[in-house]
């Protein structure tokens, strides 16, 4: 019940809205217990009345009453409560996606979307399903139960009452027994099937060498094997289920039995009348749903308090970047000074002594292998990260934690190296951190980033959509709208992370040659696998193992006979090998 | 043509998905006839109740004899009905368990068997979709739709047929219930089809919306958009709420209360009735209770009728999938030619493309001598795995031939090849199992084979460091062996087959030293006994090769030995590795 309790704020925020439709939950039941009442009372004048017909008219149209009655409580009820918990679910899911929104790269990191997907889909579900039909299985069934009692004993007899109930205790015991075995069949059931798929996955992408190695029986077999096993368990659930019915069907005739022996004997000594013991059989099959549905409570409950769990355990996550720096950015000279991270959980630090300065206008190139911190370095730069000391990265004279974060963000342009499209509009993409900008300005963002041409061939032009419902477009076009996003949002630091790793050579000269022009007001800072594009750079630092290996100039690293410089000879043999056609065929000697 | 297409697949599903019920026709009839029985003797119980009330406690007549009778039936039937009930549900699981069970290891066995040609195109997510959750779906279809429909459908007409014993006037006026049953479902499924479509269009988008505000969120929060992403999502939320509301407020309508109302407004009707044909004549008050008893257990079955029709279509939609699957061509059956003696090759205007008119391979014409060592470099796209797959038969050559010991491929059977080629793949993967097992592979190997393949392999010295051998358990919870050992257990599964004809494929240049030293012991030890295909990225594994052809664009453009090769002052050959040699100093110099 701590789902409830921590609930509450809900509960207490919406609570004309659930008292209403408990009141009219209450209603349905207080009136479902009226119809047996009526029909005992008119059997009995039909059987003693001489009037006949016209005697039970009355009772006929209360009845017809009762039930216009009930059908509109009860379609009230379920606007009201399955609505409220509508509106529980959208509101989590606003808090949610905010909370996502205000999350940093250490919270993306340690979070798989798949699991965060669970949590914003499966578990609100699950907390909304206890927050509509846990409440009215709860109060509904206990209503019903309380109800329905009331009448047995009070209104129509209590001895009668007494010795009908007897089997229902065995009823809830048989039920609770049953769905915690169906509960536990249920999970090797998932388990097998999921089993069943990995199985499968497996041999569908190992299909060739399945096929090259002749291993089609053993496979059948293994295959066979666990098909029968998942068959195996989901016929032990079968087994379980199966047994609801009879368990009901047992104890309503036992019951129903009791009632006539006794009740009929009752009759015999005229302290019963037959209508009221037609009323009472009524009211004995009302029983059956509070029995199913204290043990569907419990069922609902127990998935919604850990769905709940899991939710909230984001929703209070704390940000991973605080936005406590009140400075804003003027001077964007950065200064990097004994620059040291370690990821949380790796023992090796990511970058260690790193330190370097770059001022307004300046090209800051970084090379080195996989691997060697180059991508954690920008992400620090624009503070996805928190570093200590904090004055370990300063942006002018202040440390990057002293700036808001969104105008310190503002500062950055950032194109990552597989860079991320929305489903919306190619215009709409390259307009992402400008949805003000005119179409001209698109369009001239575009031709620098060397897209433009493309773009005119879609087609819908700039209105065609990105991704299933558009285009799909090659790994070298994403990149290059990502460059001309980055170039229209005007910041004044521009960081391209490996941006151009898909595009061929000449495209890559063509478009750093125009960015030439854009970069002599902007400073940039340019990681690239290919050395050709850092030529021109003020300063190029090699990083290998999260640490500074070679730093300076083209001219200086070349002469260095370091790992610039021989990458630089490998990149130049490996071009030549390319751009050349193959001359000759030597024939065997 | 299409039309005729998606029909056929239609009747096959149905016969696919149905055909299960005769195929054990007495299963099927025990099924049935615990199902007659079980409903005969669930509706006689009111009627004995009525007995009792009519014939026994309204007159006032206590003779025990009879009395105990009744009790005796009534105790009878009761308990016959539950346990016949109980089983007759079993046995429409187990039909639905063993048409699903049987379904899955047809499609499985088929799927296994298609040419490789149809996996090029085929999405792995869908097609293990296909066997697992499409085949689940006739689980439904029997167990939810079937059974479910079929037991209602026998109870209604059993408590009708009662009722109609007792007084048919009276279940005239029930039967009433049945028309208005339906009439309202269908209402139902008019009004709320459009609503509940849009429900489930919006929660995809929003699903959809918030995978990728998660993989963008650098993006969004780089660009400063949160707050215009958040408003954005939150139209979408407040649209959804909004048709969820709309939607519950059709089915609060239609479904269960106006069901509801209908059975109220037949139970006044009845009474009504039965005051009626008192007036006429003597109707006795023991019809009216069983009567009311039957009606109480008379609207759930038809409410549950028409909320499973849908099931029936989806397991339709998905048995026409599975049938479509199994209709694919398999491979064809292959050649007579029962063993590869020699492991000679012989390529002659070779030409192949995996779409027929972007050739990616030829035409090459080549051979190669049984017993010797070729190598084959060259980039990606070179047509080096092309040139592989094509001896693997997974690709038949559109033009020239190629010849095994001057035979067509095609002549030799499926066997010949399985075990005349053996393949050493990319990727050395173990299954969860004995060193033997990983070995056998499920082939049924004799152990002598099994222990000269390990020893040719090399795996003498790791065999006997473990005290149990062969039988030593690997996998997860078994010993790990080191990335070399695992190669030369690949090796010896390879070997433990005696092919003629060795391929080996190595994935990168990046191997560690000591997987290459255990690639190169094993090309040593088997040169000029097998026939050897290396597909080569590092240089220095085919140093000693009779032969290495450097591929470019499909075709061959250097050939000759390692020393031939780099004497070419601009090969290619010599070129490529003059670079890896750079790619050593490289690496070298990050350290």
């Amino acid at each position: 019940m701590t789902l409830f309790f921590r609930l509450g704020w809900f509960f207490r925020a919406h609570r004309a809205t659930y008292l209403a439709a408990l009141a009219m939950l209450a209603g349905v039941a207080a009136l479902n217990m009226a119809i047996p009442w009526l029909v005992a009372r008119a059997v009995d004048r039909l059987v003693t009345a001489t009037s006949g017909l016209a005697s039970v008219y009355p009772l006929l149209l209360l009845l017809l009453g009762a039930g216009v009655a009930i059908y509109l409580l009860r379609y009230g009820w379920r606007k009201t409560l399955y609505g409220t918990s509508y509106r529980l679910g959208h509101h989590l899911r606003r808090r949610f996606y905010q909370r996502l929104c205000t999350q940093g790269q250490a919270f993306y990191a340690t979070h798989n979307t798949g699991d965060l997907m669970a949590r914003a889909t499966n578990d609100i579900d699950a907390i909304e399903m206890a927050a509509g039909e846990g409440i009215l299985s709860g109060f509904d069934g206990l209503m019903t139960f309380v109800l329905v009692l009331l009448m047995m004993f009070v209104a129509i007899d209590w001895r009668l009452a007494l010795v009908a109930l007897i089997p229902f205790p065995i009823m809830g015991w048989q039920f609770y027994r049953i769905s915690s075995a169906i509960h536990h069949q249920f999970q090797k059931a998932l388990e097998a099937f999921s089993a069943l798929n990995d199985r499968t996955q497996e041999a569908m992408t190992g299909i060739r060498l399945v096929r090259a190695m002749g291993l089609e029986q053993q496979q059948d077999e293994a295959f066979g094997r666990i098909s029968s096993e998942a068959a195996d368990t989901n016929y032990q659930v079968a087994r379980s289920e199966a047994k609801y019915e009879p368990v009901v069907f047992l104890c309503m005739s036992a019951s129903l039995l009791l009632t006539l022996g006794y009740g009929a004997w009752l009759i015999h000594a005229r302290e019963l009348s037959v209508g009221q013991l037609t009323g009472f059989t009524l009211y004995l099959s009302q029983l059956i749903w509070p029995m199913f549905a204290f043990g569907w409570l419990l069922n609902i409950v127990e998935r919604g308090s850990a769905a709940l769990k899991r939710v909230d355990a984001l929703l209070d996550t704390p940000d991973t970047v605080h936005d406590s720096g009140t400075a804003t950015p003027a001077d964007t000279r950065l200064t990097v000074d004994q620059l040291a991270f370690r990821y949380a959980d790796d023992q090796a630090p990511a970058l260690q002594g790193v330190s370097f300065q770059l001022a307004p206008g300046q090209l800051l190139g970084i090379a080195g292998p996989t691997g060697g911190g180059k991508t954690t370095l920008l992400q620090l730069l624009m503070r996805y990260w928190e570093i200590a000391p904090a004055a370990a990265i300063r942006l002018g004279e202040k440390a990057l934690a002293d700036y808001r974060l969104p105008l310190l963000r503002q500062c950055f342009a950032y194109v990552p190296q597989d860079p991320f499209l929305f489903s919306l509009s190619i215009a709409d993409n390259i307009a992402l951190g400008r949805p003000d900008a005119s179409p001209e300005q698109i369009r001239e963002a575009a031709r620098l980033a060397d897209i433009d041409g493309d773009i005119a061939r879609f087609p819908r032009g700039y209105d065609t959509p990105v991704g299933e419902r558009g285009v799909t477009l090659s790994g070298g076009q994403r990149q290059r709208i990502a460059i001309a996003r980055a170039l229209l949002t005007a910041a004044p630091i521009l960081i391209l992370d490996d941006a151009l790793s898909a595009v061929d050579l000449a495209t890559e000269q063509r478009i750093l040659n125009q960015l030439r022009q854009v970069l002599q007001q902007r400073t940039a800072i340019i990681v690239s696998h290919r050395l050709s594009s850092l030529r021109d750079a003020d300063l190029t630092l090699v990083l290998a193992h999260g640490e500074v290996l070679e730093r300076g100039r083209h001219s200086q690293l070349l002469a260095l006979d370091g790992w610039y410089a021989r990458m630089w000879t490998y990149q130049q043999l490996e071009e030549e090998l390319e751009q050349e056609q193959p001359a000759e065929v030597v024939n065997d000697a | 043509m299409r039309d005729a297409a998606s029909k056929s697949s239609q009747s096959g599903a149905f016969s696919l998905l149905f055909g299960y019920l005769s195929r054990d026709r007495r299963l099927l009839a025990r099924a049935l006839l615990l199902l007659l029985l079980a409903t005969a003797a669930d509706v006689s119980g009111p009627l004995l109740a009525k007995h009792f009330i009519d014939g026994y406690l309204l007159p006032g007549d206590w003779a025990w004899q009879p009395l105990l009778l009744l009790l005796a039936a009534y105790l009878v039937t009761q308990l016959a009905s539950a346990w016949l009930r109980y089983r007759q549900t079993l046995s429409f699981t187990d039909i639905a368990l063993g048409a699903v069970l049987d379904i899955r290891r047809r499609v499985f066995h088929h799927v296994l068997r298609l040419p490789i040609r149809w996996f090029d195109h085929a999405a792995t997510g869908q097609l293990v979709s296909r066997i697992t959750n499409d085949t689940e779906a006739v689980k439904d279809l029997y167990v939810q739709f079937l059974s479910t429909v079929l037991t209602n459908a026998v109870l209604l007409l059993g408590i009708l047929a009662a009722m109609a014993l007792l007084d048919l006037r009276l279940m005239l006026i029930a039967l009433l219930l049945i028309p208005g049953v339906i009439g309202v479902i269908f209402l139902y499924q008019r009004l709320s089809g459009a609503a509940v479509a849009e429900t489930r269009q919006q929660r995809s988008e929003i699903n959809s919306r918030i995978s990728e505000s998660i993989a963008g969120m650098a993006v969004i929060q780089a660009g400063n958009q949160q707050a215009r992403f958040s408003a954005e999502f939150e139209q979408l939320n407040q649209r959804y709420y909004t048709a969820r509301v709309r939607t519950i407020k059709i089915s609060g309508l239609l479904l269960r209360p106006a069901i509801d109302l209908l059975s109220v407004v037949v139970l006044a009707a009845i009474i009504a009735g039965f005051g009626l044909a008192q007036t006429q004549g003597a109707v006795e008050i023991g019809v009216l209770y069983a009567f009311l008893n039957y009606l109480g257990r008379f609207t759930e079955p038809l409410a549950e009728i028409t909320q499973r029709f849908n099931l029936y279509q989806q397991a339709m939609v998905a048995g026409a999938r599975i049938e479509a699957l199994l209709q694919e061509a398999g491979e064809s059956t292959g050649g007579t030619l029962p063993t590869l003696t020699q492991g000679a090759i012989a390529l002659r205007a070779l030409q192949f493309g995996y779409q027929p008119d972007k050739p990616v391979l030829g035409p090459l014409t080549l051979e190669i001598p049984a017993g010797s060592f070729q190598a084959i470099v060259g980039h990606t796209g070179s047509g080096k795995s092309t040139l592989l797959n094509l001896l693997l038969n997974f690709y038949q050559p559109q033009r020239g031939e190629l010849l095994l010991d001057g035979e067509p491929l095609s002549a030799y059977s499926r066997e010949a090849l399985r075990s005349g080629i053996g393949l050493i793949p990319q990727e050395p993967f173990i299954i969860a199992g004995t060193l033997r097992d990983n070995i056998d592979m499920g082939r049924g190997l004799s152990a002598q084979r099994i222990a000269d393949a390990a020893h040719q392999a090399g795996l003498d010295a790791l065999l006997e460091r473990l005290p149990q051998g062969l039988e030593t358990q690997l996998g997860e919870r078994g010993t790990r062996l080191s990335s070399g050992q695992r190669q030369q257990l690949v090796i010896a599964r390879a070997l433990a087959g005696s092919p003629r004809i060795l391929l080996l494929d190595e994935a990168t240049a990046n191997i560690d030293s000591e997987t290459e030293a255990v690639i190169q012991r094993a090309l040593r030890a088997l040169h000029g006994n097998i026939t050897l295909i290396v597909v080569a990225h590092r240089l220095s594994t085919i140093r000693e090769a009779d032969r290495i052809l450097v591929l470019s664009q499909g075709e061959v453009i250097e050939q000759g030995n390692h020393r031939q090769l780099m004497a070419l002052p601009r090969g290619q050959y010599r070129r490529l590795y003059l670079l890896q040699q750079q790619a050593q100093r490289v690496e070298m110099a990050s350290h």
